[in-house]
């Protein structure tokens, strides 16, 4: 298929197929995508690894105040920066053929800014900030608008969400796989 | 005693109500030292869907010991192992294969990972195969085979995938506007694919034959105009069906000498054979042929009416190119168009299913999860300009604002008074906007008929522009009353805006169907006046209306062919509608180029220029009706509505992208959708039963289209099946039999019940489900509670005579204060003690205020 593939041989276009929720022409998209954010370094090992700046060049990521979150979470080395499989496996999660629940968990990470497995009232705090980005809340508002968010999914009543209220919320809301979704 | 009362009654409706909150844990701050190892936070790591599974259960079997990697290759060689160790994921057939791939795909583990695992689980799976040889060469062989029709299939799927059509224009429109306006575009791709299929099925089957015929007419009799679908009216029947049996090879045609054919009416098709649409300068001095106007393409009449574009010119016999291969146009048109409405409800049905399902049943009990929703899936990942991304910032800001006022003033509950006041302003408002639409389809009758009358009167030739005045009238009203609608409701006081949205919906699309239903019943009342159907000269004649008496005399009635007049006054629809439309386009990109330097920007300048989808959409539906509609009259609306629908696509792209704004008022796609979606089904179904019903006791025109010659549409089929095969009328006589029809309804009965009682107890079990959860949770909490104190030494368990003294016995029905029984403990204040000290069950409500207030005491 000429010169865009001569980067990967088929079996390894196979691999990757096979494990993310792609096709092997988007697959190559992709590649050409991730390619074109560093054409020299790329061209030179496909699979080099580029800094979070470079990344968030992206339009995508640039326009999306949850960015620089998704380049933490899909990054292998938990730095921000991206191989192209680390980008492979972003896109691939966010893609249409996705299903929800592998969506609802990288979501969940994507909330969970400090990482420890639960989301608190600071990360909620944290995600409704990023939300509403330029334009903030009164303390006041925000406690409130916690306090909702908490009462309505926080089933254990432990003030924080686990992973399995999370997901039991998620799934009652039809617009989620919608919004959680970028087409390459 | 009425304490426990109240607090059963709680428990059996779960309902997140602030009086029953419970903190028993910590808050954000102190971690938990427990929290680590609960199972939730590991079922995180390795996909919810798999939970279930051996080798799942392998892995957690390991973490419960204490076991965990540390490094990367551990974690790999663990994963692998345990899979290995899955019978059911490791089994050599296809379905171990997409399992295999299933989990693989869902692991939460970066792809290099992903990659480790696979290259291990194919490596030891090739050599298990060889050393053991455990599978035969057969199954070998089948497993080959279904693997490579797996692939196949995959490969075609993924091929589809990858051409789906205008997906770039798509991402493009998302990335600047969001997924509402994105939902849009899909749905109008949706109606472009569905309606292109039905175009290859009209073309193929009803056009190519129709085309051939006339062609082969042509060559045959190069020297005569051959118009064969004169019948007068002496011998209309049987005529179609005797060609069937006839020789092959003969078209049965009629010469027309002037004589014969006394009525040359200017409805009559001609058979001047055009393959393609273009215009043929006559040379034949016949009259019956309309030389194309300039006029024609807007009104679709005149030289259009002797083309395949309206039912008219669609002949009622059969014809063969071929020795002994004969083709009926008449039963082609019937099943082509039958078939059309079938594929269309089906599709469509289908899709309305598949929405209804995931948007409203699986997602149905819970509407007090808005504030949830909102934070986490407002936020729009496909958005790519920074532009909509500070609009969709503002949005959620408003929007979340929006919801919590709502929420803080909800507290005050309106009286009875002001709440039957505003029942009352609904309904008036109802009672008007259904009463302005009866006047306005009586409006629009009278125009019809005074339209008709001065048309056969002055006898003009419908080529002027007088038909155009109705469609036009139409258009506008359809375009500018759902605005009006739009305004109504915001006096109404409907406080949600969905409902807002829906009333609006619904009322738009009454207003359409009144319009539409209009049109075809005064054709159709023309049509089936009890008159005509002794196929005279009468057919026309209107009963009871004194100025259609004159005219009944007219010898032209005879030839009038009112399918094709309907099919003109939908193909006139269409256009207009199109023409309107583009102009509108134009106007708003005057404005906004006129108004671009100014600085402020009115109310109308934000109304014209954000992107209505709920608007567009109803024009899109509008469309489809339309060509449901019109789809019997005028076989090619499908190819009129397609090329529309294509020039439509590019043009509000372009307006899209180029000068227009996303609106600000959130979009909720994903309910929306299949609330149009039904609309559609609606008037989709509505066409269908319509279409049925004029096939069934409507009166086809006896001088033109396939049908001539039978009385009802229905009677050619029944003929053709009469004529040909006994069996058939047999099969459809036994089908009708009361006893079969019977126990049909009687089957479908106990089916309907058996799904309604699953569903019922569906939900019975999801209520018991959740109160068992609710209970677990508390019981959960309290324990490690009890263990925190436990350990901190402020507390010494009971001995285990004590315990068995005071657990209940096993039979009694767990009651809510068994709870703390169970674990033998009871609880006063903040403090807890071994239940046979003072067994005072205390609610936990009351817990809370006084466990915050001291817990935890230095």
């Amino acid at each position: 298929m000429g010169q865009g593939n001569s980067q990967f041989t088929e079996a390894e276009l196979e691999e990757y197929q096979e494990l993310t929720y792609f096709t092997k022409k988007e697959i190559l998209y992709a590649h050409k995508r991730f390619k074109n954010l560093a054409l020299e370094k790329v061209g030179h090992n496909r699979n080099a690894k580029l800094p979070m700046d470079k990344l968030l060049t992206l339009p995508e990521l640039r326009a999306n105040p949850f960015g620089e979150r998704m380049c933490f979470i899909f990054s292998s080395t938990k730095d921000g920066d991206c191989t192209f499989e680390d980008f492979l496996d972003m896109m691939s999660v966010f893609s249409e053929a996705a299903p929800k629940s592998v969506k609802a968990e990288y979501a969940f990470r994507i909330f969970d800014f400090d990482g420890d497995d639960y989301l608190g009232r600071r990360d909620l705090e944290e995600t409704i900030t990023k939300l509403v980005s330029p334009q903030r809340f009164s303390p006041g508002d925000m406690e409130a608008l916690v306090s909702r968010v908490l009462e309505e999914a926080d089933l254990d009543d432990d003030g924080m969400l686990a992973f399995a209220e999370f997901e039991h919320v998620i799934s009652k809301s039809p617009d989620f796989a919608d919004s959680f979704r970028i087409r390459l | 005693m009425a304490h426990s009362l109240v607090e059963s009654f709680e428990m059996l409706y779960y309902e997140p109500e602030e009086q029953r909150r419970v903190k028993f844990a910590d808050e954000e701050d102190d971690a938990q030292p427990w929290s680590g190892e609960l199972l939730s936070s590991h079922t995180l790591h390795y996909g919810s869907e798999h939970r279930q599974s051996a080798w799942f259960n392998t892995v957690m079997a390991r973490r419960r010991r204490g076991v965990s990697p540390n490094t990367e290759d551990e974690a790999v060689e663990e994963l692998a192992d345990a899979m290995e160790g899955d019978e059911k994921l490791m089994s050599e057939n296809v379905d171990g294969e997409i399992m295999r791939r299933e989990v693989l795909r869902e692991l939460y583990k970066p792809l290099r990972v992903k990659k480790e695992i696979r290259r291990r689980l194919t490596a030891r799976r090739s050599s298990h195969r060889y050393s053991s040889r455990t599978i035969s060469r057969m199954q070998y062989l089948k497993y080959t085979l279904s693997m490579r029709w797996y692939k196949i299939r995959q490969s075609v799927l993924d091929t589809f995938h990858d051409y789906s059509l205008w997906h770039k224009e798509i991402k493009e429109i998302e990335g600047t506007f969001g997924t509402g306006v994105g939902s849009y575009f899909k749905f109008l791709r949706y109606l472009f694919l569905l309606n292109l299929t039905i175009v290859i099925i009209v073309c193929g089957f009803l056009l190519t034959p129709q085309l051939l015929a006339r062609l082969h007419d042509d060559t045959s009799m190069p020297h005569t105009t051959t118009d064969v679908p004169v019948t007068t009216g002496a011998t209309p029947l049987g005529f179609s069906f005797k060609n069937v049996s006839g020789k092959p090879g003969t078209v049965r045609v009629v010469s027309n000498s002037p004589a014969t054919t006394s009525v040359a009416g200017t409805r009559r098709p001609t058979s001047l054979s055009t393959t393609t649409k273009k215009v043929i300068p006559s040379i034949e001095n016949d009259d019956t042929t309309k030389v194309f106007g300039p006029l024609d393409w807007l009104t679709g009449a005149g030289w259009f009416e002797s083309t395949e574009l309206y039912y008219g010119t669609y002949r009622s016999d059969s014809f063969s190119l071929m020795k002994d291969v004969h083709y009926n146009i008449s039963r082609a048109y019937f099943f082509v168009i039958f078939l059309a409405y079938v594929i269309y409800l089906i599709v469509i049905l289908h899709r309305v299913i598949v929405l209804y399902k995931n948007n409203y049943i699986d997602v149905e009990h819970d509407m007090s999860a808005s504030f949830v929703k909102k934070v986490f899936s407002s936020w729009d990942f496909s958005i790519t300009e920074k532009k909509a991304a500070t609009i969709k910032h503002r949005s959620i800001y408003n929007e979340l604002k929006e919801l919590l006022q709502e929420f803080l003033s909800e507290e005050q509950e309106e009286g009875w008074l002001r709440q039957l006041a505003g029942w009352c302003i609904k309904l008036l408002f109802w009672a008007i906007v259904l009463v302005s639409l009866g006047l306005l389809g009586w409006a629009m009758y009278a125009m019809l008929k005074s339209g008709i009358d001065k048309d056969i009167i002055t006898k003009t030739d419908s080529s002027g522009f007088g038909p155009l005045v109705y469609p036009l009238i139409v258009t506008c009203i359809i375009i500018i009353v759902p605005w009006v609608f739009g305004i109504i409701v915001k006096v109404e006081g409907y406080r949600i805006p969905r409902h807002r949205l829906y009333v609006t919906l619904i009322r738009t699309i009454l207003l359409e169907l009144t319009v539409l239903g209009v049109l075809v019943g005064f054709w159709y009342m023309h049509a089936v006046d009890p008159n005509s159907t002794t196929h005279t000269d009468d057919s026309n004649t209107n009963k009871g209306i004194g100025d259609f008496k004159i005219l009944s005399e007219s010898l032209q009635e005879a030839d009038y062919c009112w399918e094709t007049s309907l099919g003109e006054e939908f193909y006139r629809l269409l256009i207009i509608d199109f023409f309107v439309v583009v102009i509108m386009q134009l106007a708003t990109l005057i404005f906004f180029v006129a108004t671009q330097k100014q600085i402020t920007k009115g109310k109308i300048h934000h109304y014209l220029l954000e992107f209505d989808i709920s608007r567009n959409t109803l024009h899109l539906i509008y469309n489809q009706t339309l060509l449901w509609a019109g789809l019997f009259f005028c076989p090619l609306t499908p190819v009129i509505v397609l090329l529309k629908i294509t020039i439509m696509f590019y043009i509000q792209k372009f307006s899209v992208l180029k000068f227009l704004q996303p609106d600000e008022r959130p979009w909720r796609a994903a309910q929306t959708e299949t609330v149009f979606f039904a609309l559609t089904l609606v008037s989709l179904i509505l066409s269908f039963l319509g279409y049925g019903f004029i096939i069934f006791r409507g009166n086809a025109s006896s001088s033109c289209g396939p049908f001539q010659g039978c009385h009802h549409y229905i009677d050619c089929l029944w003929n053709a099946a009469n004529n040909n095969e006994k069996k058939v009328l047999n099969i459809f006589s036994w089908i009708l039999k009361p006893g079969v029809v019977a126990g049909i309804l009687g089957i479908l009965f106990i089916l309907v019940y058996c799904a309604k009682s699953i569903a019922e107890g569906r939900a019975e079990m999801i209520k018991v489900l959740r109160r068992q959860l609710e209970l677990e949770v508390r019981d959960k909490a309290f324990l490690l509670q009890l263990t925190d104190k436990v350990r901190r030494g402020e507390y010494r368990p009971a001995s285990p005579a004590h315990i068995r003294a005071a657990s209940p016995p096993r039979s009694s029905p767990a009651a809510p204060q068994d709870l703390t029984q169970r674990s033998s403990f009871v609880f006063t204040d903040n403090k807890v003690h071994p239940v046979h000290v003072e067994p005072e069950p205390r609610h936990f409500s009351d817990y809370t205020d006084a466990h915050s207030s001291d817990r935890y005491s230095p």
